[in-house]
């Protein structure tokens, strides 16, 4: 019998995400390592919900790895560490970043456009409303001015584009109750 | 470590295929049910066209499968049995051109429909669709359709008109439905599909009248119709599936591609 992982399925996912995902942690933290640091603790986490056969996994894989990918960061800074519980659960080794190894990091962050990433797989006004309040960190009061539409359309377009955030197990970010 | 994303793939690549460190029980794996998604991808030829049903209902409970659910969720991802070495024996038993020995001169797949089934990343790896399966189907309105089986799903390639690809559940009891819908320039709505052999296809107007469904074998065409409300292929089972024209005509003059919900009650 097949599992929900295990078989390549999530090798692929990730191959396919993962330098989008570095970058989108790039941008925040400027540090090259430490992005590597969080994609994989981003890939960690979403890999033991992708092997956790109560969990409902989502419709929109992107949408939900991007979202534990904000939770992640927000969790390092207010803590001012990354986290790696994930990683342990899953006997990672430790990771040891070159300073050639860094400038391939640096690299892949600068040639990375995430919203062009998102783009192919979102529709366009869930892109937009993500971008904004993912990716760029705004607030929907802000987004919802310059979008011209309400505040309230604006938390259902952000909560279509992560609605499925909320059916997993992994919703116990505060930052998931927002949208 | 030269490669840091390479590497973090090997670590979780390892932990995919091992154990969790501290999963102290064990809860019996739950079975997958494959989402009956349609996939159909339009290349369009004329300056009118987009796209309609791309994905419609859920299996039913017959349609079980264990797979991976990355493998569903991602359809660019393709098919974990990889492409099919041979006819599904279900999918053949639904349709009789399976069944019959290849005709090399009309079966072979044109080359534009090669590569629509075969490009990377694309809906027809996900079903593992093998372009050498190939059978033509027959041609309406200067139409010509090709079924191309996969391990998992299948697609009907539609000359001028794209590439359809539902998986073998669904094209097994109703096949797979393409819609053209005009922009809001006017014209009618044209449905293009295939149908199993015991299934059936009925079109009607917005009147409650009959509209006309065009046949050619399994294919079927709905066009130049601009009363028509809706499609209904009665599959062998007894249940009905329905397609009804949008309310709406995409923006714009030039080709556009857009894809809705359909519904597929019973």
């Amino acid at each position: 019998m097949a599992s929900r992982a295990g078989d390549g399925g999530f090798d692929e996912f990730y191959r396919r995400h993962c330098k989008a995902v570095l970058a989108f942690h790039g941008a925040r933290v400027r540090d090259p390592e430490l992005a590597a640091d969080l994609t994989a603790e981003t890939f960690a986490v979403a890999l033991i919900a992708a092997r956790d056969p109560a969990r409902q996994l989502p419709d929109t894989p992107v949408a939900w790895l991007f979202t534990l990918a904000h939770h992640k960061f927000i969790d390092s800074y207010r803590r001012g560490r990354v986290e790696d519980d994930a990683r342990r659960r899953l006997a990672f080794e430790r990771m040891e970043v070159t300073d050639d190894a860094a400038e391939r990091l640096v690299d892949a962050i600068a040639a990375t456009d995430v919203v062009a990433h998102l783009s192919l797989r979102l529709p366009p006004d869930q892109v937009q409303a993500l971008r904004a309040r993912i990716i760029d960190d705004r607030e929907y009061s802000d987004i919802a001015h310059e979008l011209q539409c309400s505040e309230a359309l604006v938390r259902v377009r952000v909560s279509r584009a992560l609605n499925t955030l909320r059916t997993t197990a992994l919703q116990a970010q505060p930052e998931a109750h927002d949208g | 470590m030269d490669d840091v994303l390479d590497w973090i793939g090997q670590q979780l690549l390892r932990a995919e295929q091992t154990p969790i460190a501290h999963a102290a029980t064990t809860r019996s794996q739950s079975r997958v049910r494959l989402l009956a998604r349609r996939h159909t991808r339009i290349s369009v030829a004329v300056a009118i066209v987009t796209l309609i049903v791309a994905f419609a209902a859920i299996a039913d409970a017959a349609g079980v499968l264990t797979l991976p659910a990355f493998w569903q969720h991602e359809p660019n991802v393709p098919s974990p049995e990889g492409t099919a070495s041979s006819i599904p024996t279900d999918l053949a038993s639904s349709f009789a051109i399976l069944r019959q020995p290849p005709r090399p001169t009309i079966d072979t797949l044109p080359a534009d429909g090669v590569a629509a089934i075969t490009t990377s990343g694309g809906i027809g790896g996900h079903y593992g669709a093998n372009p050498a399966l190939s059978r033509y189907v027959g041609a309406i309105d200067g139409t010509a359709f090709w079924l191309v089986p996969g391990n998992l799903g299948s697609c009907l390639y539609m000359s001028n008109a794209g590439t359809s690809c539902t998986s073998n559940e669904n094209m097994e009891a109703s096949g797979t439905q393409a819609g053209l819908i005009p922009d809001a320039g006017g014209g009618a709505v044209t449905f293009l599909g295939i149908v199993p052999d015991n299934a059936t296809v009925t079109a009607a107007n917005t009147d409650g009248s009959v509209a006309p469904a065009l046949r050619s074998g399994n294919a079927y065409v709905v066009t130049g119709d601009t009363n028509l409300h809706s499609v209904t292929v009665h599959e062998g089972n007894g249940h009905d599936y329905t397609n009804y024209v949008p309310a709406f005509r995409p923006p714009g003059n030039g080709p556009s591609a857009h894809s809705i919900g359909s519904t597929q009650p019973g």
